[in-house]
């Protein structure tokens, strides 16, 4: 009862029409620079928070957060009418989502992602209101044991799950493991194979190694069957989900709505892991997996409904415990600092307003954007029937300028083009991109918190296994091995070739 | 058509206006203010609220550019090699400007001779805190349970300047701890109040909304933490020589023209004394301390020199 | 193509396998030159070296794996034409972006890669130039304020 209470407080302030006006400006900004490559929430909330300090307190923290939900609703946009993940938690709505779009079913893709999306959105908001103080107690009883054994586990469902021969998918990820370990460790201040490069030391961005596998290989791939296979992308049917596609898509919605929230929570590596885990959760229990990787429309809901299901409860550790979970977070609970709010576990009874009032908008940014975006989708449809020939440059300006956009340097588009050119040639080879990105992404979290989890236990590798979550981790990474034995393998490659 | 020498004596007039406007004019153009770090935290916003400061007072946009990467240290170089003509400007703090030239062989500049002080802007105070389980409330139990424990207490920093003063206690007490290394403080957290890591060494304002999940025993400030009142200083309890803060400023490429830092730090130091600037540091743990450019000069070298005393005693070699 | 007349009916695996051995050697041989540490307090190369020996065994099982292969598969072919000319083009853009700035720069990626299918007409490029112009630069330049200068003089 309590909770409605504060739910209908946060309702009254959230629908006020200053808030309204600030929410929608947040949502639509959000979507704009999600579909963008390179520029994301970061830079556009860091830009901002200097012209919020006049504004009330709620209304800046309800705009802000509207571009951070508005961005993973633009950021599936680009995942799937281009294959191009503009954020790690997108990686895996590209692989079914472009292939969708690739059959003509791009409108069905993009609606679903946003059905999803506001499903998964609505459901978050609920969690918080019902479950917020369980989820924290998950927060804080999660070791780095834990943490490494959860990343090893995602590390080794996305190598042996994915198309393509496990050995392949394996040394893939080792590989992108490896790239990713490029630059600073940060635990020594160390330089890593860096040769001595200042441009190296900060690492490999995420956007140069998406833009380059994703975008351009896939730009040079359709080039390439366009020769052999001439007409467009296939334009059949309705740009809108038919039943049989709600109905396949409503389990997948609510299974990844729950395997998000769950994770979303977890700092640093939630919003990553979690739209992972629900991608190859879906596709383990598949009854026929094989669809998976050619268009599979259980793929895109459950990732996208994981990844916004974890953009909502990501905001329990930031406003409830002072913790941010990524570096978006961190500006914003920075904005509401300046404003002179104090994120933490004494928000919610100082400042009823307008932590329910951030709540009740969240929910209402997403009935917002899924206005703004069903229509949209009849435009994005039509610029996939612009003839590829035009439209590929275009795609091309907008990924090397959005990367070019990041730190002004001729570098990043370089290494952009080393990547592309490799893993064009590697997925001739039939090495898939997928496996490699994701140990680009998660390699530096893998290594970093198993260092730490040895380092906690005074070098007792025992604790892997004496806590029951990392233990339930490290049994679930055997079984996915194990599952794949060899001659499922083989029969679901033959049947792939 | 034009008289050719009409063209000619109005370009040569023009740039010997440009020359001359220059110093006296300053600033004619939006200029640009490097932050060596990525946008968000508590420094980069703050830096953006001076940067506010300049472009009210000026009548130019200062536009922070974030150049993050290394610790900073990509932005800070890319600071002390720009021009000195005022047009470019860099946030000094004490990551940059104390500790990496210490820690790191890629940190090429001399933050004595590659700058040009502006103003000291702020300072953060650090405490030392325990996890609330941990059975200790003073500093001598602390120790002495560090002592007992013989290297095996742990300690999280989620910086390198906390690790700093980390290292700085570990000398000065006499004990050993087990450090582990968080990319950002709040990272650290979670498991500082599970107890899984026994210590941690943060800014006094990241503490206090988790007093009773953590406990602050000493403040590492000349003077107590205003936020922290009741925390006693290390030096008030008889570590004289144990003063590690964190800080930020603003500083420009070495041979800036004396009037332009003349013109910035009255700028500079007329916005710090507002009081809503003052409440907005407040509220984000820095506590306001405006300087002229010689005091910030002689900080710097100050700054530099204990961090360099204790890196030594740490036996921390430079990677 | 070669490889396919000898003893070996896939040469694939071996392609992917060497790949994969010898950019594990690389790394394990740079990360060599890191502290490696122990097990409690592990060094900056202790994790890299663990991952490149890992991946030096996937490279020589994956090689290994060629000899008992049974179908027979040949290489996908390489389309040579328009990765090249998509390279050329991505490189153009980024000497013309700080040479002669963001105008040149988006008309030059344009032009060099309509190349990548063709012939293109002067007609159709200098129509796509002006439409990619409009809506980047309305986008980039004037909605985002992106610092690049349109004109490099």
């Amino acid at each position: 009862m309590d909770a409605l209470h504060s739910l209908a407080l946060g309702f009254q302030v959230a629908s006020s029409p200053l808030n309204l006006f600030y929410c929608l400006i947040g949502v639509s900004l959000g979507t704009l620079i999600g579909i963008l490559p390179g520029v994301g929430p970061l830079l556009t909330i860091a830009m901002l928070i200097p012209l919020t300090f006049g504004m009330p307190p709620e209304s800046s923290v309800i705009m802000l957060a509207g571009i951070y939900y508005g961005a993973s609703y633009g950021g599936s946009t680009a995942a799937i009418l281009v294959n191009l993940p503009g954020e790690p938690s997108s990686v895996v709505t590209c692989i079914d989502g472009h292939q969708m779009a690739r059959q003509g079913r791009g409108g069905v893709a993009l609606a679903i992602a946003a059905i999803g999306s506001f499903v998964a959105g609505s459901i978050g908001t609920a969690l918080i209101v019902l479950c917020a103080p369980i989820l924290q107690q998950w927060v804080i009883n999660f070791s780095p044991a834990d943490y490494a054994s959860l990343i090893f586990m995602a590390l080794i469902a996305t190598a042996t799950l994915v198309q393509g021969s496990v050995l392949n998918g394996i040394g893939m990820a080792l590989l992108g493991v490896l790239i990713g370990l490029v630059g600073m460790d940060p635990m020594t201040g160390a330089s890593r194979f860096t040769f001595g490069s200042l441009d190296l030391m900060e690492g490999i961005d995420f956007v140069v190694v998406a833009i380059g596998v994703f975008a351009v290989a896939e730009i040079v791939q359709t080039l390439d069957e366009k020769e052999s296979r001439p007409g467009e992308v296939a334009a059949t049917g309705s740009i809108w989900p038919s039943l049989a596609d709600l109905k396949a898509s409503c389990l997948p919605i609510l299974r990844g709505t729950g395997i998000g929230a769950l994770f979303g929570v977890l700092p640093g590596t939630g919003p990553t892991i979690s739209s992972i885990a629900a991608y190859f959760f879906e596709r383990r229990i598949a009854r026929d997996p094989s669809r998976f990787g050619h268009g599979a429309i259980e793929g895109v809901a459950a990732a996208e409904s994981a990844n916004n299901a974890a953009a909502q409860t990501g905001f329990i550790p930031t406003m409830t415990m002072g913790i941010p979970g990524s570096a978006t977070m961190a500006m914003l609970l920075g904005a509401l600092m300046m404003n002179g709010v104090n994120p933490g576990p004494n928000m919610i009874a100082q400042r009823p307003e307008l932590f329910w009032g951030l709540i009740a908008s969240m929910w209402i940014g997403n009935l917002m954007l899924l206005i703004l975006n069903l229509p949209l989708i009849g435009m994005w449809v039509k610029i996939l029937r612009v003839p590829y020939r035009w439209l590929f440059p275009a795609i091309l300006v907008f990924s090397a300028l959005g990367l070019y956009s990041l730190n002004l340097r001729a570098f990043d588009l370089y290494l952009m083009l080393g990547f592309g050119v490799g893993g064009y040639l590697l997925a001739r080879l039939r090495c898939e991109p997928v496996p490699f990105i994701i140990g680009i992404i998660l390699g530096p979290m893998l290594e970093e918190h198993f260092r730490r989890a040895m380092v906690i236990s005074q070098g007792d590798p025992s604790v892997f296994v004496t806590s029951w979550l990392s233990l339930l981790f490290l049994v679930l990474s055997v079984l996915i091995v194990l599952l794949m034995t060899p001659r499922k393998r083989l029969r679901a490659e033959a049947a792939a070739a | 058509m034009f008289p050719r020498h009409l063209v000619l004596a109005t370009l040569a007039a023009s740039a010997f206006l440009i020359g001359a406007v220059h110093a006296a004019d300053y600033p004619s153009r939006p200029v640009q203010y490097i932050v060596p770090f990525g946008a968000g935290g508590a420094a980069e916003l703050a830096s953006r609220v001076v940067t506010e400061g300049f472009t009210e007072a000026l009548g130019q946009p200062f536009v922070v550019e974030n150049r993050p990467g290394a610790n900073g240290i990509i932005g800070t170089v890319q600071g002390a090699k720009a021009a000195p003509d005022g047009y470019t400007l860099l946030q000094a703090n004490g990551a940059t400007f104390s500790v990496n030239p210490l820690l790191y062989k890629a940190a090429t500049y001399d933050p004595a001779k590659d700058f040009t002080p502006i103003g000291l802007v702020a300072r953060q105070p650090y405490v030392i805190a325990v996890s609330a389980g941990l059975p200790v409330h003073t500093l001598d139990e602390l120790i002495a349970l560090a002592k007992e424990k013989g290297g095996r207490l742990t300690y999280a920093t989620g910086s390198t300047s906390h690790q700093l003063a980390g290292e700085l206690f570990q000398k000065e007490a006499g004990i050993k701890l087990t450090h582990v290394p968080y990319n950002a403080t709040n990272l650290a957290l979670p498991d500082v109040i599970s107890g899984r890591v026994d210590l941690i060494v943060t800014a006094a304002y990241t503490a206090v909304p988790h007093l009773g999940k953590i406990r602050p025993i000493a403040a590492t400030s000349a003077e107590r933490a205003k936020l922290l009142p009741d925390v006693p200083t290390f030096k008030e309890l008889g570590y004289p020589n144990f003063v590690v803060e964190g800080w930020f400023g603003v500083s420009a490429p070495a041979g800036l023209p004396p009037e332009v830092v003349k013109t910035l730090n009255t700028a500079l130091n007329k916005h710090l004394a507002q009081a809503k600037v003052r409440e907005a540091f407040d509220n984000a743990g820095f506590e306001v301390t405006p300087s002229t450019p010689e005091e910030f000069g002689s900080f710097i070298k100050q700054e530099l020199e204990t961090g360099r005393n204790v890196v030594q005693a740490a036996g921390i070699e430079p990677r | 193509m070669s490889l396919v007349a000898g003893p070996l009916r896939n040469p694939r695996p071996v392609i992917v396998g060497a790949i994969f051995a010898a950019s594990g050697t690389a790394f394990l041989v740079t990360a060599q030159g890191y502290e490696g540490g122990s097990a409690l307090q592990m060094g900056p190369g202790y994790f890299p070296s663990l991952v490149a020996v890992l991946l030096v065994l996937i490279g020589l099982v994956n090689i290994g794996s060629a000899f008992r292969a049974s179908e027979r598969e040949g290489l996908r072919h390489i389309a040579w034409r328009p990765l090249l000319v998509i390279a050329a083009a991505v490189l153009v853009f980024s000497v013309l972006v700080t040479a002669a700035g963001l105008i040149a720069a988006i008309a030059g990626l344009v032009v060099v890669s309509l190349f990548a299918t063709g012939i293109p007409s002067l007609r159709e490029t200098l129509l796509l130039i002006v439409v990619v112009e409009i809506i980047c630069l309305s986008i980039f330049h004037f909605l985002l304020g992106l610092q690049v200068p349109l004109v490099v003089s």
